[in-house]
């Protein structure tokens, strides 16, 4: 019976390995990654369209396509790109049999990437920035609500691994409810920050505070109220009044991109086997770049933006919870590629020998993940009074705009720079 | 040269599998329901939502007393405007398609008189406006005469959603209210619910 089977399997794992490429996804995305950190968008995109999108990695194409369209300043083209990538990643959610009898017996690269709980949150973000750049808060609305479902969609899914929560997610949220007038649920969805900030130990940033102190005080929680000033120690906010009377300038900067993952083979005892074996495990590099805080210029002077969001320690995050999983199957996996190769030896020493090297070199780390998210996002929010500004935005080229701003208005801007600028 | 002889079981072995993992479907398995209990079809608002609630709504409208206070005040027909109907929903709903269905019922009840809404108006005096230099004075139409609505309909749609792995629960509600432009009365306020069940297939081929 065994012969039988090994003789296919053998066929099976060549013939995945050959379309597989055996190559980890960041090594094939150098030059994009390479591009993006050099600033240089027009030709990431230029590269990028270039490849084609296989089934596997179709999600990690329109979400880097659609980051790609965004810092060029197409938003309409960039939200179509994310709605596709909605789609797929909806439809890849259901479990695929074949796929997971092939990353078994091949790699967790053969997979169709559906993305990380991260990255669900954050394509929902960048389609609300996306939005309000298109002056459309209502449809920005839509998306924070969205993004709010499917966190309510995990709480029971005990299977999915990963960071399942943003800080700035819920604080855009936030935003949002506010631009709206719904004073009641943007002070849930900065409650909800609030709380993501103390769970992971970080402090609150000061608008945040600012916000939560307004809007108890505006809504008569009087207790909350008093909770909040304790514990941020503040006595000055600019009140509900202040803020109708006067606009607001809020700056989403985006710095950087976060690192690319990349393949670390180490030696894992096989309880099995009853020796060490060598496996294929995502990993980040050690060292990357620090948060540099950015400033923003508003006529003669400059105001410095806070952090808000450190994806860099998300993504690393992410990975430190998943690695006992994939650790896991890697293990498994090397064990069923070991006992396949030896019954296929003891059949036949040349299906033995390759099915030896076909294990080896499908044994490939899956690298794949949203290389075009910024490495880290601050937030400047700034109550002017109405009138005209000049305002230095952060970014390689210090971006100068005039800017009208009405009495009651919030004017969100989002920028980036690349990793060498701030 | 014996490991590349090729037998016909492997295939028909390949094959079974594929017929029997066919059969497990990628597409969303969706239930239509009522307001007390559960259905649908895809699962988000569609054309029947909004054709269906649009009907049921106007239909209770017009069946109110508002409508024939007015007419017997009044011994005229009421004139409705459109204004806005909010989308407060999680879905981006197409709400121009919402507002022309309730458009098309209002108008083909034939009890209430219609005016354009505010870029129809603009675009129609814009019209005019033309006509007044190129048009033959015969058939020119002046400004001035345009028949001022009575009462306005506004609303909005909303949606609860309680979801849990891949299962979700949506609940619709729209909420229509007809408000006198005299005096701000709210003369009629409507209310449509929907709730629908939805279940996304756990497995994919």
């Amino acid at each position: 019976m065994f012969p039988g089977q090994t003789r296919w399997l053998v066929l099976i794992v060549l013939s995945t390995c050959l379309s597989a490429g055996c190559v980890t996804y960041s090594l094939r995305q150098s030059d994009i990654y390479q591009a993006l950190n050099n600033g240089d968008y027009a030709f990431a995109l230029q590269v990028l369209e270039t490849q084609k999108a296989g089934r596997r990695d179709r999600v990690l194409y329109q979400l880097n396509k659609a980051m790609l369209l965004r810092l060029s300043g197409d938003y309409l083209a960039s939200n179509a790109l994310l709605e596709e990538a909605k789609g797929t990643m909806q439809r890849l959610a259901a479990t695929s049999i074949t796929e997971n009898i092939t990353s078994v017996a091949v790699n967790e690269a053969t997979r169709s990437y559906a993305g990380q709980p991260y990255e669900h949150l954050f394509l929902y973000v960048y389609k609300a920035l996306n939005y309000l750049a298109l002056s459309q808060p209502d449809s920005a609305r839509v998306e924070m609500l969205q993004a709010d479902v499917k966190i309510k969609e995990w709480l029971a899914d005990k299977s999915l691994e990963g960071v399942k929560a943003s800080a700035f997610m819920r604080y855009l949220s936030g935003l949002v409810f506010e631009m709206l007038g719904e004073w009641s649920d943007a002070l849930i969805a900065y409650r909800k920050a609030h709380e993501i900030y103390r769970h992971n130990e970080r402090s609150t940033p000061g608008f945040l505070q600012h916000d939560l102190l307004r809007l108890t005080a505006f809504q008569g929680l009087q207790d909350e109220h008093r909770m909040f000033q304790q514990l941020f120690g503040l006595e000055d906010w600019p009140a509900m009044q202040a803020l109708q009377d006067n606009a607001e300038l809020i700056v989403v900067h985006g710095q950087g991109f976060v690192s690319a993952l990349q393949q670390q083979l180490i030696y894992s005892f096989s309880t099995e086997l009853k020796h060490n074996v060598q496996i294929a495990l995502p990993h980040y590099a050690e060292f990357y770049p620090s948060v540099v805080p950015v400033s923003v210029g508003i006529d003669q002077k400059w105001l410095q933006a806070g952090p808000v969001e450190n994806l860099e320690q998300l993504v690393r995050d992410n990975l430190a919870a998943r690695l006992p999983g994939i650790t896991l199957r890697a293990v498994a996996r090397v064990v069923v590629k070991k006992k396949l190769a030896a019954e296929a030896r003891d059949e036949h020493f040349f299906a033995g020998v390759v099915a030896d090297i076909a294990g080896l070199v499908t044994e490939v780390a899956d690298t794949r993940s949203w290389l075009s998210l910024p490495a880290n996002i601050q937030l400047l929010r700034v109550v002017l009074p109405p009138g005209e500004y000049r305002v230095r935005l952060p970014g390689h080229d210090r971006t100068e705009r005039i800017i009208h701003l009405q009495a009651g208005e919030k004017k969100i801007i989002s920028t980036h720079s690349s990793s060498t600028y701030h | 040269m014996a490991f590349f002889t090729i037998s016909i079981r492997p295939f028909l072995l390949v094959g079974l599998c594929a017929m029997t993992l066919t059969a497990c479907s990628t597409a969303p398995k969706i239930d239509r329901i009522d307001a007390g209990t559960t259905t649908d079809l895809s699962g988000d608002w569609n054309d029947t939502d909004s054709r269906l609630v649009s009907e049921e709504m106007i239909q209770d409208a017009l069946s109110r007393p508002w409508l024939m206070n007015f007419v017997r005040g009044n011994r005229q027909q009421p004139a409705v405007i459109v204004g806005e109907v909010r989308n407060l929903s999680h879905e981006h709903i197409n709400v121009n398609t919402f507002v022309n269905d309730i458009e098309r019922a209002l108008i083909n009840s034939g009890r209430v008189q219609f005016v354009a809404s505010a870029n129809e108006r603009s675009e129609i005096r814009e019209e005019r406006r033309d006509q007044d230099i190129h048009a033959r004075e015969d058939a020119r139409n002046p400004a001035g005469r345009e028949l001022g609505a009575d009462f306005m309909l506004k609303g909005s749609i909303n949606t609860i959603i309680d979801a849990i792995a891949k299962k979700q629960t949506r609940y619709y509600q729209v909420d229509l209210s007809l408000i006198s432009l005299a005096d701000n009365r709210k003369v009629w306020v409507g209310q449509k619910k929907i709730k629908k069940a939805i279940k996304n297939p756990q497995y994919r081929f």
